[in-house]
């Protein structure tokens, strides 16, 4: 107990929900229960029966990847903003947002394994997929390049995470007398002295630096996994990786609102997570939207002005064609969502509303799941050579695997908000320079 | 507990992976190579190949080429049927490996071939051939000298062997389906259920396929390294298929390359197709 003079004592409202438990608890988890189960039940028939029985996947006409392959892109562009956020929160001293940088860094934390788990019951060997791909990766594959960022991302996440939390844990083991010794033994010796802090935070610069890079290439991949096939019209295209990285950026700042949203009402920590905060990354959304629009249009452009004839095909399915349906409503609700949160942040600047923000940040996340199926999905369905037409519907289980996947994310801020404080405990004399 | 210093911390850190990884690298040649492959010359590279149930070699001095003749093709699908019969091809695989198209004569066959919205009257459900002015174009596996499918795999499960085939490692391949995505001929299959084959009918040559692999046309490379011709050669009832090898001038591929006109399906996209078709022969119409 003799460091504790040496620390600040901090509120406990930080700590409350480890301190405490909620009945509310208790059928959210049991929500988040069966959204899992609805994934293993899956992957369960799956392993006996086969893709077929499960999936509306199919070739060589069809589908050959479908919704999974959509949500695995969705899923990993959300979790390529959460230590993006936290690392330019160091890097540019953004003080402001130091509280959300937790709720950030858990995103990627969540998010990668859910994509993970998507690929694993998207492929069709799931018993030789780490194995095989380290035995005989070829560097030459795009999906070895994946597998490498995505590991490498993962595991700098988890050493960033840690090494950011270790304060933490050191102060929730004198906070929390019901659970010291496992905050002592994650503390690791760790005794919050000025000397600790500095070096903490020296190495934590570091890795940002070295993160950030590691952010872009994780998204870029996945445009050239599609932007190397010379044989799919429209997505053979250099612009592919640009793309997908604007994409994840605004996947994942969308979700970043939302859920910080989500905590700050639930928890009351209006004073924590401030409106400023929420506010900035708002804007930083809106206006990478907007380019997102900008490049969804000069795409539009291209393939509408004067294009070879496979493309002209696939922008015809989706403009009039099959997938019209999805277009343009994705397209309006894109257009919404931009609208919210651009007239927010500009002519109605003085009643900056929230609920309006959130809005339009699901609205934008929304239109960006529905474009990435039309990412996927329309190229695969003209082959090159004249097969018959094929059609591809997601089925029921293939959503299943995604809910499965949605639940498994809440699940972990559930069960992370239990054991640990989601907002990076105040330092001295902090809490008046966040207001 | 003695507490460790940085120095230590980071020797230890990077100490105990680092051995272990040494140390799997250290058994790896024992765990390769036993006496017998070494005495009989195989590298450990083929010998993985080996294990896909072909048993054979491949001689760098070959490439293996396919003509079709297109003019003579009557679109009757036995070479289809052999195919299948031959390389247990179970019926959940639809369509088995070599596709037939039936085209109109106005649109021909030859150039870029065509997506299905520009070929009116291009199909695959077709009941009745030959039909007065319409052509048949049987479309396999290219067994590409550029392989896009290659390029591409992660884990090499699909590789391009010295003789020019392009074959499946199916014990190695993960399922992930990107060389479906990358082939611009669709000629790879996927098993999505599993496929069921009277015992009787498995043709022990070949390697029977299990749930979640990608397959293709091999070009029968069981047969063909044994010097005989791939299934659908042997049963095209027209003589519309022509199975050879190119390096060597004399064969009868090398021969019809020389004196017809000779075109690959696809050819912009820079695959280098193993696969030629010409328009030599006439077509027999009842």
């Amino acid at each position: 107990m003799a460091t504790l003079g040496r620390r600040v004592s901090p509120d406990t409202t930080l700590l409350r929900p480890i301190l405490a438990t909620g009945r509310v608890i208790y059928p959210l988890v049991g929500l988040v229960v069966s959204m899992v189960s609805m994934y293993i039940y899956t992957f369960y028939l799956q392993i006996e029966g086969g893709h077929g029985s499960v999936t509306g996947q199919a070739t060589p006409v069809g589908a050959v990847w479908g919704l999974y392959v959509a949500s695995i892109i969705f899923f990993i562009g959300v979790s390529h903003v959460g230590i993006g956020v936290s690392a330019a929160t160091r890097l540019l001293e953004l003080d402001y947002l130091k509280p959300y940088a937790r709720i950030a860094e858990l995103l990627t934390m969540f998010c990668l394994p859910a994509a993970v788990c998507i690929i694993t019951i998207d492929i069709g060997r799931p018993e030789r997929f780490l194995f095989n791909v380290m035995r005989y990766g070829r560097v030459q594959a795009p999906f070895v390049w994946s597998a490498t960022v995505i590991s490498t991302y993962l595991f700098a996440s988890l050493v960033y995470l840690y090494l950011s939390m270790r304060r933490d844990f050191a102060l929730c083991a004198d906070l929390v007398p019901k659970w010291r010794r496992f905050y002592k033994l994650l503390a690791l010796g760790y005794e919050d002295t000025e000397e600790e802090r500095r070096r903490h935070e020296k190495t934590l610069w570091w890795m940002s630096i070295a993160l950030i890079p590691i952010m872009v290439s994780v998204h870029s991949v996945y445009g050239f996994v599609f932007g190397l096939h010379s044989s799919r019209a429209g997505w053979f295209n250099p612009f592919m990786a640009p793309y997908f990285v604007l994409g994840a950026i605004n996947n994942g700042f969308a979700t970043l609102v939302i859920v910080a949203a989500l905590i700050r009402k639930v928890f009351g920590w209006e004073e924590y997570l401030s409106l400023r905060g929420l506010r900035n990354l708002a804007r930083f959304l809106c206006w990478m939207t907007l380019l997102y629009i900008y490049f969804c249009l000069s795409e539009y452009l291209t393939y509408i002005y004067s294009p070879p004839i496979g493309e002209v095909i696939v922008f015809r399915s989706l403009f009039k064609g099959d997938f019209s349906f999805i277009f343009w409503p994705s397209q309006t609700v894109l257009l919404m969502g931009y609208l919210m949160l651009f007239l927010n942040q500009t002519i109605f600047n003085r009643q900056f509303t929230l609920w309006v923000t959130v809005a339009g940040a699901s609205a934008i996340n929304i239109a960006l799941f529905a474009t990435r199926y039309l990412i996927v999905v329309p190229s695969l369905m003209r082959p090159m050579l004249p097969f018959p037409t094929g059609t591809y519907t997601p089925t029921l289980y293939e959503w299943g695997v995604i809910i499965g996947m949605f639940g498994f994310v809440i699940g972990g801020y559930l069960v992370f908000m239990k054991f640990f404080p989601i907002i990076e405990l105040p330092h001295p004399g902090e809490a008046e320079r966040i207001k | 507990m003695k507490r460790m210093n940085r120095r230590e911390f980071i020797k230890y850190a990077a100490g105990l992976p680092g051995g272990v990884l040494l140390g799997t690298y250290a058994w790896f040649p024992f765990t390769l190579r036993n006496e017998k492959e070494i005495k009989q010359g195989v590298k450990k590279k083929d010998k993985a190949r080996v294990a896909d149930g072909l048993g054979t070699q491949a001689n760098s001095s070959n490439k293996f080429t396919l003509v079709i003749d297109a003019g003579a093709c009557i679109g009757c699908r036995t070479c289809q049927w052999g195919c299948k019969e031959e390389n247990n091809i179970p019926d959940v695989i639809a369509p088995p490996w070599i596709e037939i198209f039936e085209l109109t004569a106005k649109e021909g066959f030859m150039g870029h071939a065509s997506i299905q919205e520009l070929k009116e009257g291009a199909t695959t459900a077709y009941t009745r051939s030959p039909s007065e002015g319409k052509w048949y174009l049987a479309v396999q596996c290219q067994h590409c000298d550029n392989p896009p499918c290659v390029r591409v795999c992660p884990v090499g499960a699909t590789y391009k062997d010295r003789d020019g085939f392009v074959l499946m490692d199916y014990d190695r391949c993960i399922g992930c389906r990107i060389c479906v995505v990358a082939c611009p001929y669709s000629a790879r299959r996927f098993n999505w259920l599993p496929g069921t084959l009277p015992p009787d009918k498995v043709n022990p040559l070949v390697p029977v396929r299990y749930l979640g692999v990608v397959e293709k046309c091999t070009f029968c490379v069981h047969r063909v390294r044994r010097g005989e011709l791939p299934r659908c050669v042997e049963v095209c009832p027209v003589r519309a298929r022509h199975f050879g090898d190119l390096n060597d001038l004399q064969s009868e591929v090398s021969t019809l390359l020389r004196a017809e006109m000779g075109s690959q399906l696809l050819a912009e996209l820079n695959t280098k197709p193993s696969l030629w078709y010409i328009k030599r022969g006439k077509k027999w119409l009842p």
